[in-house]
């Protein structure tokens, strides 16, 4: 019997014994490093030919600094937001001349069609992760501002939507003590699955909330903050009139007239502690 | 087998294989039999043949036999009324961290962010294949995307330029006469592997649109040649609807026509080193062969060999690729391709790969790989390296495991992770 080792029987044993090393050791560990990383402050003027799509809402601009790939949108007269640009879906670059869209109030990734609100929030798959927002200073008056990011960099203050003028100066009809309006309103509340999300009792713990970012308001709380028009408009255009990137629907006039709104609101201020 | 058979078999084969994707060129290299042995299209890959169907469903580490499936095991044939009509699916998950890695900035402190490993389908693909007549072959797919399996829609090509589904009609005129081919197909691009993210067809600057998408088909036709059994040559005309979309769908643009031409040469030379032919029998008077058992052959050293380029163009735009490849029988095979591309509007690519395979038993084989792609725009100057290590292994017949290890770097970051692809197939 030969005990010659041929060249098929080399090449298995050097082969599998190079796997049989090489394999486990590769299998574990994830290798990830950004390049170019650290703080910066970014500033940026919108008389600069580079951000000169940011004069007009809805405007964008791509900034890379600090190794993060941002864009930043003009969301209304005086508001700039700063998020990353890279869709957490497959990582397409949404700055608007590759795969992003900006429709005025979500951008969008052409790669997959994933949707995030102005705050990064993700309003449509495929993508699962919210986007990396960053604070943006912005003087309207100077059309200058300043992004910060990396270490130290102060955490996103809490974006909150700026009501159209069409809805700002609105009141309830109702008076506050309509005990009528507020038992209709509570009915309306329970009819249109209001409690699914805000809670049965309005605590923004309802059942389909408890997933959501942003979590669903609690009206059970201070309403100081909102007034009648705001209530109003949210309920009659959902999570598209504004970049808060809720999932809140659009209560348009062919599901609640005007004055069943109204109820509403009245039997949602009446939840104030 | 004499010399002359055995060129003949793997010139043929590599030949025919070079144009799309074996499921993996190192077959050809190593085997020398012809793609067209085991796939309906021409270029390799998708549908099998009978001969396919066979070689894959007794192909495992373990068969089906042996656990018990005698009947299933004895299956020999995809095809139907009396092998007029054949059928098969190619059908793979990928589990894999989608994406890069990203900084972060929460509560003050910048931190390097991976996704979270997913699990997604990576294809889904029935083909259909018609023999009306000799010689004439018609062959048809449907390459399924996300939303054909979420939504029922038909068409959802995942990359720009992909196209959801393949036709073509393919005869032979017969005897050293050209074979045509026409319908919505590949145009054959270099050498087509079998990994959607290989660097060749690709574009560093724009990684989400490969200058060639994974899938990527035209409508057109092509005439191929072979007057010898070492030298094959192609030509071909198609439309230009999916490079469009690839080239101008994005930050690239090319002036293109309402046409691409397409050639390809491909030289396919067999070397053989040494080896004897058995020795001759010595039969005793009752006519036993008592010498054979120790009169092993000498197995000759085989060396096969690939070496061709090909063009692909439309107005501003053309692309280049040139290709080597060698493999021996023991199971190694070394292939390398370049590709280059240009366009008027400078956006210029040179990409390129090695890799090097080893296959101990058919169920099992192992690949490293690495890629370079560099694309220079009026701008700027972008390189992207790519290594990857592949197993592909076989634990039953019609199921492959293909734990990867890829590791990527761009000028921005570097990306290492396992991946692991589950691939069914009939």
């Amino acid at each position: 019997m030969s005990h010659t080792l041929d060249r098929r029987s080399l090449l298995k044993l050097l082969g599998c014994g190079g796997c049989a090393v090489a394999l486990p050791t590769l299998s574990g560990c994830t290798i990830a490093e950004v390049f170019g990383g650290g703080s910066a402050t970014v500033p940026f003027d919108l008389a600069q030919a580079q951000f000169a799509g940011l004069k007009n809402v809805g405007g964008t601009a791509a900034v890379d600094a600090a190794g993060r790939n941002l864009i930043l949108i003009r969301t209304n007269a005086t508001g700039i937001v700063a998020l990353s640009r890279i869709c957490t879906h497959t990582a397409c670059d949404m700055a608007t001349d590759r795969f992003g869209t900006f429709d005025g109030q979500k951008l969008i990734c052409r790669c997959h069609d994933s949707h995030f609100a102005p705050t990064g929030a993700v309003l449509k798959g495929p993508a699962t992760r919210d986007l990396a927002s960053y604070q943006v200073n912005f003087d309207a008056a100077t059309g200058t501002g300043t992004v910060q990011i990396g270490d130290g960099a102060p955490p996103v203050e809490e974006v909150r939507p700026t009501i159209p003028d069409e809805y700002a100066n609105l009141s309830n009809p109702f008076a506050a003590d309509d005990a009528d309006a507020i038992a209709a309103g509570e009915a309306l509340y329970a009819r249109n699955a209001c409690g699914s999300c805000h809670g049965d009792t309005g605590g923004g713990d309802g059942p389909s909330g408890m997933s959501q970012d942003p979590k669903p308001s609690a009206f059970a709380a201070d309403q100081s903050a909102w007034s009648d028009g705001y209530l109003f408009w949210r309920i009659r255009t959902g999570s598209a009139s504004g970049p808060t990137g809720s999932t809140m629907p659009v209560y348009g006039t062919r599901s609640i007239s005007d004055d069943d709104t109204w109820r509403i609101v009245s039997y949602l201020r009446s939840l104030q502690p | 087998m004499s010399t002359l058979t055995l060129a003949a078999r793997a010139l043929v084969g590599l030949l025919l294989c070079t144009g799309v994707a074996l499921a993996t060129p190192r077959m050809s290299l190593t085997a020398g039999t012809p793609c067209t042995a085991c796939h309906v299209n021409p270029n390799g890959a998708e549908g099998r043949t009978e001969v396919g169907f066979v070689a894959m469903h007794r192909v495992g580490m373990l068969t089906w036999d042996k656990l018990g499936a005698q009947a299933y095991h004895d299956i020999d044939s995809n095809a139907f009324l009396d092998g007029m009509v054949g059928v098969g699916v190619d059908f793979r998950t990928q589990t894999a961290r989608l994406g890069r890695p990203e900084l972060v900035d929460e509560g003050g402190k910048s931190t390097t962010q991976v996704p979270d490993y997913t699990t997604f389908p990576m294809q889904a693909q029935p083909y259909l294949y018609v023999i009306p007549t000799g010689g004439l072959t018609l062959y048809g797919t449907w390459l399924m995307g996300p939303d054909t399996l979420r939504d029922g829609k038909f068409c959802d090509p995942v990359f720009k330029g992909m196209s959801c589904f393949g036709a073509q009609a393919m005869y032979e005129l017969g005897g050293t006469l050209p074979n045509v081919r026409v319908g919505v197909f590949q145009p054959g691009i270099g050498v087509r592997h079998d990994d959607h993210t290989i660097l060749t067809r690709g574009d560093a600057a724009d990684r989400r649109v490969p200058i060639i998408a994974p899938g990527y088909a035209e409508a057109g036709g092509e005439v191929a040649w072979q007057p010898r059994q070492w030298v094959r040559t192609e030509v071909g005309v198609f439309n230009t609807h999916n490079l469009d979309l690839a080239l101008n769908d994005g930050t690239k643009t090319a002036d293109l026509w309402p046409v691409a031409w397409q050639g390809r040469v491909t030289l396919q030379p067999l070397f053989e080193f040494g080896g004897a032919e058995k020795k001759p029998k010595v039969e005793d008077e009752f006519g036993d062969d008592f010498g054979a058992a120790d009169a092993a052959p000498v197995t000759p050293f085989v060396l096969n060999t690939w070496l061709g380029a090909s063009g692909y163009g439309s107005g501003d735009f053309r692309l280049v690729n040139a290709f080597l490849g060698l493999g021996i029988h023991e199971g190694l095979a070394l292939l390398s391709e370049v590709s280059m591309s240009q366009r008027t509007t400078q956006h210029d690519t040179l990409n390129g790969m090695v890799a090097l395979s080893y296959t101990p038993w058919a169920w099992i084989a192992g690949t490293l790989r690495a890629e370079r792609a560099s694309t220079s725009t009026d701008t700027s100057d972008i390189t992207t390296w790519q290594y990857v290590a592949t197993l592909e292994f076989f634990p039953l017949p019609g199921i492959e495991l293909r734990p990867e290890y890829r590791l990527v770097q761009t000028d921005d970051y570097r990306f290492g992770q396992a991946t692991l692809q589950v691939h069914l197939f009939y």
